[in-house]
C-alpha cells in the first residue's frame, strides 16, 4: 500500500514541481530510471519469494542507480557508449525478473485453486 | 516497527522512480504537429495564391516601369535639360542596381554534395556567401548577384531559420548557390586562388562541388524589391 502511496505522490511531484535538472545531465536520467526499475522489479520478485530484505533493496536501488548515470557520464567522457552496456544488463535482467514474478503469481493462483477445489471436495 | 520503516523505505524509492519517470516523459514531450493535414492543405494552398498575386504584382511593376521610361524618354526627347537629366538618372540606376546589366565576369556555382558518398549532409553557410561577396568586392566586381538576387547596398544575407535569406528572398542552405559577378575574370577568379581564400578553405572541408566558370557575357538582373527610405533625409 505505502510503496503504491509513494509512486502517486511521485507521478504528481514529477507533473507538477518544476524542478530544472541541468541539460547536461538530462541524458544519464533514462539509465537511472532503467536501473531504478530494474531494482523495483527484483525487489518485488524478492518479495514474492518471500526474501525481501529492506536493507538489500535500499542499497541495491541507489548503487544500481548511481552505477548506471557514473557508467553513462564516463561513457560519454571516453566517447565509448557504455551507457548501452547498463541499458542491455538491467533490461534482460528486467525481463529475467518480470518472467520469474510471472511464474510465481501464476502459481499462487494456481494453487490457491487447488486449495479451494480440495475444500469443495 | 521495523516492518513499517522498510515500506516507509520502499514508498521513497517507488516516490523517487515515479519522480523521475514522469520527469523525464515531460521532459521529452514529443513537439505535436500545430496543424492538421486539413489546415495543412490550405495553407498549402494560401501560400500558392500568394505566390500567384506577388507573380502578377511584379509583372504590374514591371509595366509600370515600362510606362515610366516612356514617359522619361518623351520628356527627354522634347528638353535639352531633360534629356540630360535623364542621363544622369539612367547612371544612378546603373550604379544603384536597378537596371539588368551585363559584362565579363565569373560565375561560381556552388553545390552541395548530399549522396552516399558524403557522410554528413552539408549545407552553405550564410557567411562564406558574404566572405565570398566580400572577396569579389575586393577584386573589383561592379556587380554580384546570387541566385537571381542582386546584391546591393542594402543587401542582406543572413540565416533565417533553415533557410538563407537574400534580399528577403529564401533559399535552401543544402541547394546548389550560383554567384555571378561582373568584372574582370582574370582577377575575379583570382581571387579565388590564394591558399587561404574561402573557396579553398571550403573545398578543404569537402562536401561541396565548386566550380569557377568565366565568361565573356555573364547576365545580371536588377534589383527587384522596393528601395525606398523611410528615415533618411537627404541633405546637399
Amino acid at each position: 500500500m505505502i510503496p503504491l502511496i509513494g509512486l502517486l505522490i511521485g507521478i504528481i511531484l514529477g507533473l507538477f514541481l518544476k524542478v530544472d535538472i541541468p541539460a547536461a545531465y538530462s541524458t544519464y536520467v533514462p539509465v537511472a530510471i532503467l536501473a531504478a526499475l530494474d531494482s523495483v522489479f527484483g525487489g518485488f520478485r524478492a518479495y514474492l519469494e518471500g526474501k525481501f530484505e529492506s536493507d538489500i533493496f535500499i542499497s541495491g536501488f541507489f548503487g544500481n542507480v548511481i552505477i548506471a548515470s557514473l557508467l553513462a557520464y564516463l561513457g560519454d567522457r571516453l566517447n565509448v557508449p557504455i551507457y548501452l552496456a547498463a541499458v542491455f544488463v538491467f533490461g534482460s535482467r528486467l525481463f529475467n525478473n518480470f518472467a520469474i514474478i510471472r511464474r510465481l503469481i501464476l502459481s499462487m493462483a494456481r494453487s490457491k485453486n487447488v486449495r479451494r477445489k480440495n475444500d469443495e471436495v | 516497527m521495523r516492518r513499517v520503516s522498510s515500506q516507509l523505505w520502499v514508498g521513497i524509492i517507488c516516490m523517487i522512480l515515479g519522480f523521475m519517470i514522469t520527469y523525464q516523459l515531460r521532459y521529452i514531450k514529443t513537439p505535436k504537429y500545430q496543424y492538421t493535414t486539413r489546415q495543412f492543405e490550405n495553407l498549402v494552398k494560401e501560400a500558392e495564391d500568394l505566390k500567384k498575386q506577388r507573380d502578377e504584382l511584379q509583372k504590374k511593376v514591371e509595366e509600370y516601369q515600362k510606362r515610366i521610361d516612356e514617359i522619361e524618354q518623351s520628356v527627354a526627347s522634347t528638353n535639352k535639360i531633360a534629356s540630360k537629366m535623364k542621363e544622369e538618372l539612367d547612371n544612378l540606376r546603373v550604379l544603384a542596381g536597378l537596371t539588368d546589366v551585363e559584362g565579363p565576369g565569373i560565375e561560381i556555382t556552388i553545390t552541395p554534395i548530399n549522396d552516399i558518398s558524403n557522410k554528413q549532409p552539408s549545407q552553405i553557410y550564410y557567411k562564406d556567401l558574404i566572405d565570398i561577396v566580400n572577396e569579389l568586392n575586393s577584386a573589383g566586381a561592379e556587380a554580384i548577384s546570387i541566385n537571381g538576387e542582386r546584391y546591393v547596398g542594402r543587401t542582406q544575407i543572413r540565416q533565417a531559420g533553415l533557410s538563407i535569406k537574400i534580399n528577403d528572398s529564401k533559399f535552401d542552405p543544402s541547394q546548389p548557390f550560383v554567384i555571378k559577378a561582373i568584372g574582370d575574370p582574370a582577377i575575379l577568379e583570382g581571387a579565388f586562388k590564394m591558399p587561404d581564400s574561402i573557396i579553398e578553405v571550403l573545398k578543404k572541408i569537402g562536401g561541396f562541388d565548386i566550380k569557377i566558370v568565366r565568361s565573356n557575357n555573364i547576365k545580371i538582373s536588377k534589383y527587384n524589391k522596393l528601395l525606398e527610405y523611410k528615415f533618411v533625409k537627404g541633405s546637399r
